[in-house]
């Protein structure tokens, strides 16, 4: 009970610094264009962006799952990148392993440059797709997906992956590991996607 | 011009080794799509040249009227900084995020033009004997294109021509650091690329006889200038074109060090 009131304690600091930040950073791009300087005015606007970025990339953590069967996530890889630093846009990556045998990883990215790439596999006719046994267009809480079964030279199967492209981001996940296609879809099925795309868009 | 560049800076960043871990990791996930990202656009650029000459066939035996100029085109006016600031506070306190990314991208936009503008003003008129071609004056934000803040002007005299683009941005950042590491240099001995100084900054200068000279300059953290030359007599005529520019001047508008 105690932990709960300090993580709690803990949570709301962090939101309440946060929105000092932001509202600081408003308050020096405001001071900044009033003067006449656009370039410090514009530093404040990116340090305000990158808040806001950081704050949806916590968003969509939150609502991730700590496990995934066996799998344990790993706080230590929990990333958040704003669009200052990512050339793209905002960037959240979250990882789950299970003592080196198998992992799965969940990014997303917004603005990303493979949406169109995907989309286009995506609008594609199955009969212009059949050439490729891996890959195959599937639903998730009914959003068009590329699922892509990953195979060795021996066609053993080294793991899965799947890109799911949602307004302007790309939710993607990488499963390391042997394991059938109706396991990785179990995993998937403990990834709340629509919430995720409601919240990093 | 710019897709090329941006191809080169993306290889660039795909060799380069000593950045970060997080940005390493980011790289990897983005790097091979950013490059078919920019393929992807120069084949769509060709087809859509094909598909408006099939346009303009079918059109022909239609009964589509044709578009009369002068209509009023789109809005691009710019959006009021203060108001999109206020409007991105109210809803990040609300918690609408997506909203208040929205609304700072609008302030971002119009900071970004006003500063592009007031760095055109300060950029020469002519540069040895090339007189400037202000319609050709361009700025674009880093909200709508990859390569960050982007300037650019063009001098022209019959078929000599000069052009500057300015880059402001973290791709921007990452292709200096490229040239002052010595990675934009070919492996292999290139008779027509060499690194040189321009008014103290490191830059590549390289040589052909399709596209005739371009000099690639590196300024301060994230600025990243290219200047092009065409039916230009000389190097040394080149980079006395190159040095018409205030660099000092240049980074300080961009706030860079």
């Amino acid at each position: 009970m105690k932990n709960i009131i300090s993580l709690f304690l803990l949570c709301v600091t962090i939101a309440f610094t946060s929105a000092q930040e932001f509202d600081k950073q408003i308050a020096n791009a405001k001071s900044a264009y009033d003067a006449g300087n656009y370039e410090d005015s514009r530093f404040a606007v990116q340090n305000a962006l990158h808040e806001i970025d950081m704050k949806i990339g916590q968003k969509v953590l939150a609502v991730l799952p700590e496990k995934i069967d066996n799998m344990a996530y790993v706080a230590a890889s929990d990333q958040i990148a704003g669009s200052e630093t990512t050339f793209a846009g905002l960037f959240i990556e979250r990882t789950w392993d299970n003592s080196g045998a198998e992992n799965l990883e969940f990014s997303v990215i917004t603005d990303s440059p493979l949406i169109g790439t995907v989309n286009t596999f995506l609008a594609l006719p199955s009969i212009m797709i059949s050439s490729d046994s891996n890959q195959k267009k599937i639903k998730v809480e009914g959003f068009k997906a590329m699922l892509e079964k990953k195979v060795d030279e021996n066609n053993n199967i080294t793991g899965f992956s799947l890109m799911l492209p949602y307004s302007n981001a790309l939710l993607q996940l990488n499963y390391n590991g042997t394991t059938t296609e109706e396991a990785f879809l179990s995993m998937l099925k403990q990834i709340p996607v629509t919430k995720i795309t409601e919240i990093a868009r | 011009m710019k897709k090329l560049w941006i191809l080169v800076g993306i290889i660039l960043l795909l060799s380069l080794n000593s950045y970060s871990q997080r940005l390493r990791s980011i790289r990897h996930k983005i790097g091979d799509a950013m490059i078919d990202k920019v393929i992807d656009d120069a084949v769509n650029d060709s087809d859509n040249e094909n598909t408006d000459q099939n346009n303009s066939s079918t059109d022909e035996s239609s009964d589509k009227p044709a578009q009369k100029p002068g209509g009023s085109g789109l809005d691009n006016s710019l959006d009021d900084v203060p108001d999109a600031l206020a409007q991105a506070s109210t809803e990040f306190n609300a918690e609408e995020y997506r909203n208040a990314r929205t609304s700072l991208r609008k302030a971002l936009r119009t900071l970004e033009i006003k500063i592009g503008e007031q760095l055109l003003v300060s950029l020469p008129e002519n540069v040895k004997g090339l007189p400037v071609e202000t319609d050709a004056d361009k700025v674009a934000s880093s909200t709508k294109t990859w390569a960050g803040l982007t300037i650019h002007r063009e001098y022209k005299n019959d078929d000599n021509w000069a052009s500057i683009s300015i880059y402001n941005g973290t791709t921007s950042g990452l292709a200096t650091t490229a040239i002052r590491s010595g990675m934009y240099s070919s492996y292999e001995e290139d008779e027509n690329q060499k690194q040189v100084q321009i008014k103290g900054n490191d830059a590549v200068i390289t040589y052909s006889d399709s596209d005739g000279y371009a000099i690639s300059i590196t300024l301060g953290q994230q600025t990243f200038v290219a200047i092009e030359g065409v039916n230009i007599a000389s190097e040394a005529e080149m980079i006395a074109i190159a040095e018409c520019f205030d660099y000092e001047k240049i980074k300080k508008t961009l706030g860079d060090q």
